[in-house]
Order: C-alpha cells, then structure tokens, then sequence
C-alpha cells in the first residue's frame, strides 16, 4: 500500500470511525463509571473488562492494531481473570460488597478529582497533530527492533524485575501453605 | 431497472458478501457438527445414532424428505432449545447469568474475522474517476488517491489506473483479501479474542450461584490459562519462521511445492509443533481428555449445570464455533490455508495468493474449509477416544511437557534462521532449511523422551487422602 492509498482511505473510513469512537468511548465511559459505583466486586471487574475491551476498540480505530491486541491479551485476557480468580477465591461470601467508610470515600474523591483535574490540564494544552499523515510509523517488526535494540537495556531491566516480582510472590505463597500445616 | 439494480449490488463492497456468507456458514455448520459429533460417537461406540428426524415436519405430503439420515435434527434441536422454558434458578445474579453466554458466544464469533479464507482477489473496474482536465497527464499519487476514493473500504487500488474508452473514465485495478477482516495481526487478534471466551465460562460459573459451577469455571479458567502459554509459544515457532502475524501472509508463504511433488505446509517442517499446537486447541475447547470443567461424574454438569433453554445452547454453540475457529487457524498454520497442490492464482508470479478468478477463490475457501472439517474430525475422534485427565496430569502436562518442550523448539528455529537464513526476498521456508527444522523437531522430541526415562519414576498410585471410612483408610467411620 502506498502513501496516497492509506491516505484515502484514511479519509473515506472518517463517518464510520467518528460513530465507532463514540460508541467505544461510550462504553468504555459508562463501564468505567460502572467499576467506581457498583458495590459488588465481581460486577465491578466485568464493568472494568468492557473498559478495557472499549479502550481496545479505541486503538484500533487508531490504526495502532498491536497495541490493541496487546491491551486485550496482557490486561483484558491475563491480568484481569487473575483478578477475579483471586476476588473468587478469597471473598468469604460469594456475593460479597464493598462497604466503604465515609473516610475513604472521601480520600478517594478528593485523589479522583486531583487526577482528572490534571487530565484535563494535559488534554487541552497539549497540541495534537490534526492530521497525522504517517500511519505506517509503528509496524511491528520496527517495533519489535526498537524494544530490543535501543531500549534493550530498560526492556530487560524490566523483564528481571518481572521475574523477581514473581519469585517473591510464589515464594510468599508457599511460606504461608507450610505455616498452615 | 435490471441495470440499476445491477449497478446497486455492484457497489455492495466484497467484504459485505464475504461477512454475510461466512456468518450464515458459520452458524450453519456449528449446528450441523453436533450432529456430526452424534454421528462420531456412535461410530466410535459401534451404533447407527441419530437417523430418524428428516425434514417432513411430521406432514404425510412431504414423505419423501422423511428420515434423511437424521439431517433434520439440528433443526429440531434448535427448535427444542428456543421453546424450553428459559429458567433461572433463584440467588443468581441476574445481569452476570445472562451475559456470561452473550460474553463467550460474542468473542468467538468476533474471533472468526482474521481468518483468511480465500488468499487475495484481484479485479478491474472501469470507474469515472472525475478527472475530466484533458490538457495535461494527471499524476499517478492523484489517480491512484482518486481512485481509492471511489471504492469501498477494504479494497485497495493496485498499480496506477490507465486511461479507459470514455473521457474521465479510468480502468482501475484494485485487491481486496478474501475474508472478513485483513489485520496485520491476525493471529495476534485470534488469540487475544479467544482469551476473553474464558470470560463467560469463569462468569456464567460464578453467577450460578452453585459450588459445582463455581468449580467447573475455576478449573476452566486454570486450564484455559495454562495451555495459552504453550499455544502462543507454538504459534510464535511459526510467526518466527516468517516474520509476520498476518495469517493471510504466512498461508502465501506455504502456497508452493518443494521439488513440485511436496506441499511446503508447515506440518512437513513443524511436525513437533503442530503435535503442542493441537494438544493446546484440544485444551482451550475444554473437549475431552481435558473436559475437566464439565466432569459429569464429579461436577453434575459444570459451569452450565443451572443454564437451560438458549442461554444454554449460546454455551454448546460457542464450543463448536471455538472449535471452528481454533481449527482453521491450525490449517493456517500448519496445513497450508487454501492451498492445494495446483491450485495457485498464477495472476502474479511473486504472489501465488493472488488471483483474479472469483471461481478460484471461491474453491479456495471450499478447500479451506474442508481442511478444517477434517481437523474437527480429529477433535471428535479424540473426544470420544480417550478417558478425561485427573487435575494434576492436566496441568503436568501443561507446565512440565509442552511449555519446556515448546520454549526448546523456539530456541532451536531461531537458531537454525540464524545460520540458515532463507531466501529474504521470498521469505518462503524449504529445500535445506526445512529439512533441518525437521531434523531439529525430531531431536527435540528424542531429548525429551530421553529425558523423560531419566527422570525418577512417579508414584504408581494416586495420593491416598485419609478420610475415616473411606476404602483407604480401614478405621470404621466416626459415627455420632
């Protein structure tokens, strides 16, 4: 594909992607309002599954494909069933809710509005390029050289960290089964 | 009138037909592999099985479409499912009981779309581009941008439009890939969307509200994550020996014959991991041997026990539409796609998986298909075969045999690229370097079993639990 036929179809494709964004900004919205009032922490992990799978849609509408797929597999497909796995596992009753003190309600509203709050300062004074012509900029191959050329070294101090994090996590775990027998 | 409406459903994009077709397909092939898998088992168990339901509704006039073989049951099955009444038990939670079969029926369906069906088709359409200035040549970068303006998404022009009869009029040459959706990470896509179907097993099992549901979700979701490791490691041997996540490419790649009597597919090259490909797709079907989440004997049914009616047939319908799925990535992979031996596009020389015969294309995804059926068969055969794992074998064999095994095979195609890196322009695998991969598979698999007999032995017999009473423990029970 050259140049001039990603650049028309770019513009072709721009009714579709404006309903596509509204609809998976909608959802990842209303389901991310969904994780923070509903009280029961199952529920509250399906709402953040259709954030995440929306802030997925998203990227794709953005041409970043993999980056899309990555947020499926890494945080929609891996992180977030670890998550519930645990809820399940340990909550005493099956349907158990949060009941939160008037203390932490507060606190977490007060860190929720200072972190929007800077959002939008973000947002509104950053310039976005109106029209990004380079759409093949990030194809995978070239993403994949970068992550183990040039950043090799924060990329593998990361990985280690990884690795330490879940050799002292099963670690952990295996210490407190041997205390219970 | 006839031309208007000839002109209409000229400009219904190609991948407008391709989505409906391969949706009606789909669905329709789901419903008849349950009875497929009816007839495999009673072929398996030495019976005749479902042959009596034809399509004569029970109505003397229609005799002669009576029986049939049983090909009427899907259709009575169906009909039995929509008018059962739709129960939910109470102390369920009554949004997650519904959603968790929306959830896996919804995934897999969108899953589906990466599959490449039928290669690439090429086409030439004479188009009014409305560039009617005569005086001077347009530049190639404005036609061809003119051009694309003019067709529907997902066909692409190829090469610069040349000028046709009628002023302003351009014959335009344009491709577009013969399935749902040309991702540049189609195999990517297809994972990532088939991780979320766990979704729906560990929800529908949590939102039951019942022990034995609860279980059989947890013991899918453990199994479900614990094969994802060897699938990916095995689908990556592949993507390795390409360098690409698109389907539709590495299907090309294999669309040729070594010594024109061999088809250079994958599993002549692979065998070994095509072997933990399958095994994985068997385990991510949750089909026997590794069925633990719906173990009759131990959990009543699983995480559908409380489901009844369609939201139950939404469950039995996703198993097979996974299996539809996970099956034609694996002939992706592994079985060469579309290809068999002849039938190349021959339309570009560097490109065998253009073709600019819709005939062609259409038998493409005939042999596609039924590549897949076979694989299908295979899982059914395996199904009714072999007994169910225990739990600890299950994950044994996940964490012990295939991630070491499939690590092993990665390590060893990324060395045998790197010394014998292939032919770069074509980016095809064969001749000298697949026969090493070859030989590396089968090393890979000697090591193992050698490894395997140096190993110490385990214990001859299950872990005996001392429960008072019970046949491994000979006190009499505590009686009150």
């Amino acid at each position: 594909m050259t140049t001039a036929n990603i650049l028309a179809i770019a513009d072709q494709q721009q009714a579709v992607a404006a309903v596509l964004f509204y609809i998976f900004a909608g959802i990842s919205a209303i389901s991310a309002l969904g994780v923070v009032i509903s009280r029961n922490i199952v529920r509250t992990a399906v709402f953040l599954l259709f954030t995440l799978v929306g802030v997925a849609g998203l990227y794709f509408l953005l041409n970043a494909e993999f980056l899309a797929a990555v947020q499926l597999v890494v945080y929609a497909g891996g992180t977030l069933i670890l998550i519930i796995f645990g809820v399940m596992l340990t909550s005493k009753s099956p349907f158990s809710r949060f009941e939160p003190k008037a203390v932490e309600v507060v606190i977490a509203i007060s860190v929720a509005s200072v972190i929007f709050f800077a959002l939008v300062l973000a947002i509104t004074r950053t310039k976005f390029a109106v029209n990004p012509t380079d759409f093949t900029a990030y194809p995978i191959d070239k993403l994949g050289q970068t992550l183990l050329g040039d950043f090799l070294v924060p990329f593998e101090i990361v990985s280690v960290l990884l690795l330490v994090v879940m050799i002292g996590a099963a670690y952990l775990a295996k210490g407190r089964r041997r205390e219970a027998d | 009138m006839m031309d208007t409406l000839k002109d209409w459903l000229f400009w219904i994009p190609a991948w407008f037909w391709i989505t409906l077709v391969v949706h009606f397909t789909i669905l329709g092939t789901v419903a008849y592999l349950i009875l497929l898998e009816r007839k495999v088992a009673s072929w398996v168990q030495d019976r005749i099985g479902p042959n009596r339901v034809g399509f004569d509704f029970g109505l003397p006039f229609l005799w002669f479409l009576k029986g049939m073989n049983g090909l009427g049951q899907p259709l009575a099955d169906g009909l039995k499912f929509i008018f059962k009444e739709d129960y939910r038990p109470g102390g369920v939670d009554k949004i997650l009981f519904t959603l968790a079969p929306g959830i896996m029926i919804l995934t897999i369906i969108i899953s589906i779309a990466a599959v490449p069906w039928g290669g690439i088709k090429q086409s030439t359409r004479a188009i009014d581009l409305g560039v009617n200035d005569t005086s001077a040549p347009v530049p190639a970068d404005q036609l061809t941008a003119a051009a694309q303006k003019k067709l529907p998404p997902g066909e692409v022009v190829y090469g610069v439009p040349t000028p046709a009869d009628q002023p302003g009029t351009y014959n335009v040459t344009f491709r577009y890939s013969f399935q749902i959706a040309d991702l540049d990470i189609g195999v990517l896509f297809i994972l990532a969307t088939l991780s979320l179907a766990v979704y729906g097993v560990v929800i529908g099992g949590w939102a039951s509200n019942n022990k034995y549901s609860f279980l059989g979700g947890l013991r899918a979701t453990a199994n479900m994550i614990s094969y994802e490791v060897p699938l990916g490691l095995a689908v990556l041997t592949i993507v390795l020996m390409y360098g690409t996540l698109d389907l539709g490419t590495i299907v090309e790649k294999q669309a040729w014959m070594w010594h024109g009597i061999i088809p250079a597919w994958n599993i002549f090259t692979q065998p070994l991991a095509f072997l933990m490909f399958l095994v994985c797709i068997h385990a991510e079907a949750n089909r026997a041997p590794f069925d633990l989440a719906e173990a009759e004997q131990e959990l009543v049914g699983g995480y559908h026990t409380e489901y009844s009616s369609m939201r139950f047939a939404l469950f039995f319908l996703a198993e097979y539409a996974g299996m539809l799925t996970t099956s034609a990535v694996c002939v992706a992979l592994f079985f060469g796609g579309w290809h068999f031996p002849g039938l190349t596009g021959n339309t570009d020389p560097n490109n065998p998986a253009v073709t600019s015969h819709l005939l062609i294309a259409i038998v493409r995804c005939v042999v596609f298909f039924v590549k897949t059926l076979l694989i299908i068969f295979v899982f059914m055969w395996v199904r009714w075969s072999l007994p169910r794992f225990r739990f600890d074998q299950l994950m044994g064999l996940a964490w012990r045999a295939l991630i070491p095994m499939s690590l092993v095979i990665l390590f060893a195609t990324a060395v045998v690229i790197y010394f014998f890196g292939h032919d770069r322009a074509l980016m095809r695998v064969g001749g000298k370097m697949g026969l090493i991969l070859l030989a590396a598979n089968v090393v890979t698999l000697i090591v193992f079993f050698g490894a395997y007999l140096l190993l110490p032995a385990p214990p001859p017999t299950n872990r005996r639990i001392r429960i008072p009473g019970s046949r491994f423990n000979p006190e009499p029970a505590l009686s009150a």
